[in-house]
């Protein structure tokens, strides 16, 4: 190498440029020159939606009944989606007042406020699956499920088709078809982010459409 | 917390990374490139080349704390290179005069003029065409090398020691700086004599 | 767009819109909350937890903690360098067992000797009590021991001052490294002096060419 000063100067400022450069593209160097992101409109967004579910929780945990409510029209269509998918349509309704109940109950342990949507989809998740842990294996069928000329009969029938599905796409397709909440709707009330939706929904009805024999 | 753990290290690697980069920079300029003299070394009749760095440096250190000779060179050698880190010696004879060309020589001399290196001494003289310099280079209150480059009609030698060492010492121990008559045993035990 | 309408149910599509009109049996009714429990557990306001000072300022604070970390375990680093190479100055300047302590003052020394054995003895009487008059008798009888023996050497003249000096180990590698050290030392020294020479040759001139003027 040959001895100059100015040479090692020069390298060691290409190799700090080029490392930094390497640096910049990732969030750490930005916040270590205090620089600020661009944010996109739909994160804003649900920075905003997040704050105003914080905002609800703690006028909850303070005593206000009406804020409660207001949590329940939010979200019951979501549980109730969730547990459609998964326990018997009799007890759906039951089991959706268990979940709101549990999750009054245990709102003050939430740590993080902005995420009472997923926290309680994930309540409705675990009490389906302990419906079935608890219900016995001889219980009697309820009787209106063997009707099969009424019109539930055709949605049961739809309804078990998209039972068998996987869990990611058989929730938001109940959530979209059964409850009627649009793909924004779905992915702000499970936290998900819209192309995850997206992508559930759009896998979720090729399957049921080629379980149904429907022609796209 | 976690963020601050996450920032933590990847700091900590970056001033790592820098300070190693800098340290390396700065210990290696002291170091003369003597890549120019195979030229030289060519048509010289006599080549002396001696490289004393590293692990024979640390070897020959650990020799010279052993040997207690009645004069005491041994330890005031000891004493004048104890923070040595590298000498390095390029002596060439030529049979008749002018026989290498200058600029080959001026090329050290040229890595004398980078930032660092101090003259200390400076000689031109006719007879012979002798010329002398004695450059110095300090980083801080420390001496970090020496460079000697001694030119005449009919040789040359130069000398690069890298680290701090005693200069009037050493040029007061010229001449006395023989392997002082002394047993040693070598490897397997056999007893040879001194040189 | 059929997509568009499964998405946010822009446009139409035909067969998605019988689906709905047929699942649209199971969606839920009661859309009344539930009665909340009378005896729940008060629900207090939790309140925001302090924010320490470091987590304000993450990015300042890791910089601070990093920086101070590397220049300490720097110092550090030098700090032992310079130890070690102290030590191994310290090492090389140990003289031999065989070779006598020289005395510089020998009244001095006595009367050192003589304070030791009465700081031993005072030592002696206050840290143990208890000790025995004939273990306060041996120990005057071994630093007078001491004290001739000292004598002893420094008025001895030894015989045979050209001693052979000690055959020294070394192994191949260590003899070969010092040859090469002492070879470039020799050139280096024997180089300076030329070069000290001459200038002061040269310094030599000039005072004389000054004083003939």
């Amino acid at each position: 190498m040959v001895n100059d000063g100015k040479f090692y100067n020069r390298f060691i400022y290409f190799v700090v440029h080029h490392f930094l450069e390497k640096m910049s593209e990732s969030r750490t160097i930005s916040n270590l020159f205090f620089l600020r992101k661009r944010e996109t409109k739909a994160a804003a967004a649900k920075a905003q939606e997040a704050s105003k579910e914080a905002r609800l929780v703690e006028r909850i945990c303070a005593g206000e009944k009406d804020a409660f409510d207001e949590l329940y029209k939010n979200l019951s269509p979501m549980v109730h989606g969730i547990i459609l998918a998964r326990v018997p349509r009799d007890e759906v309704d039951d089991i959706v007042q268990d979940v709101f109940i549990s999750a009054y109950n245990n709102l003050h342990k939430l740590r993080d406020k902005k995420a009472v949507n997923s926290w309680v989809a994930r309540i409705a998740r675990n009490r389906a699956v302990e419906f079935y842990r608890r219900r016995k294996l001889y219980d009697e069928l309820p009787e209106n499920l063997s009707h099969k000329e009424s019109a539930k009969a055709e949605a049961s029938e739809i309804l078990d088709v998209i039972r068998e599905m996987p869990e990611a796409y058989k929730d938001n397709l109940i959530m979209r078809l059964v409850e009627g909440m649009t793909g924004p709707e779905i992915a702000e009330k499970t936290g998900l982010s819209h192309s995850s939706v997206r992508v559930n929904l759009h896998r979720g009805m090729r399957i049921l459409r080629g379980r149904l024999g429907i022609k796209e | 917390m976690k963020l601050l753990i996450k920032h933590s290290i990847k700091i900590f690697m970056l001033s790592t990374f820098l300070l190693t980069a800098i340290t390396a920079a700065n210990a290696q300029t002291a170091r003369l490139q003597f890549d120019n003299l195979k030229v030289i070394g060519d048509k010289a009749r006599d080549v002396v080349e001696v490289n004393v760095d590293g692990n024979i440096l640390k070897l020959a250190k650990r020799v010279l704390v052993k040997i207690n000779d009645k004069d005491g060179n041994a330890k005031k050698v000891g004493e004048a290179i104890k923070d040595l880190e590298g000498i390095y010696v390029r002596v060439f004879r030529f049979e008749n005069a002018n026989e290498y060309d200058m600029a080959d020589v001026d090329s050290i001399r040229s890595q004398l003029k980078n930032p660092g290196w101090e003259k200390l001494a400076n000689v031109r003289s006719k007879k012979n065409n002798q010329k002398i310099d004695v450059y110095t280079m300090f980083s801080g209150d420390v001496m970090s090398g020496v460079a000697v480059v001694i030119s005449e009609d009919k040789s040359i030698a130069l000398v690069n020691v890298i680290g701090p060492i005693d200069i009037e010492l050493l040029a007061e121990l010229g001449g006395k700086l023989n392997i002082p008559d002394m047993d040693i045993i070598v490897g397997d035990g056999k007893k040879k004599e001194g040189n | 767009m059929k997509e568009d309408y499964l998405w946010d149910k822009a446009g139409s599509d035909p067969e998605i819109e019988k689906l709905e009109n047929t699942l649209i049996v199971l969606r839920q009714k009661d859309t009344t909350p539930p009665e909340l429990p009378e005896k729940s557990f008060v629900i207090t306001k939790t309140e925001a937890p302090q924010k320490r000072w470091f987590s304000l300022f993450p990015m300042r604070t890791a910089a601070i903690a990093c920086v101070a970390l590397v220049v300490v375990s720097f110092s550090i680093f030098q700090y032992l360098r310079i130890e070690n190479t102290n030590l191994a100055q310290k090492t090389s300047e140990t003289p031999s067992k065989k070779n006598p302590v020289s005395v510089k003052n020998p009244t001095e020394r006595k009367q050192q000797v003589e304070d030791e054995n009465l700081i031993t003895s005072q030592v002696i009487s206050t840290k143990e009590p208890k000790i025995t008059q004939r273990a306060v008798k041996l120990k005057r009888r071994a630093s007078a021991r001491f004290r001739h023996r000292k004598a002893f050497a420094r008025n001895f003249k030894p015989r045979n001052l050209a001693k052979k000096p000690k055959a020294i180990k070394l192994t191949l590698e260590e003899k070969e490294a010092y040859d090469q050290l002492m070879k470039a030392l020799a050139i280096t020294s024997s180089q300076l002096q030329i070069a000290r020479d001459k200038i002061r040759g040269t310094e030599e001139k000039s005072v004389l060419n000054i004083t003939r003027r």
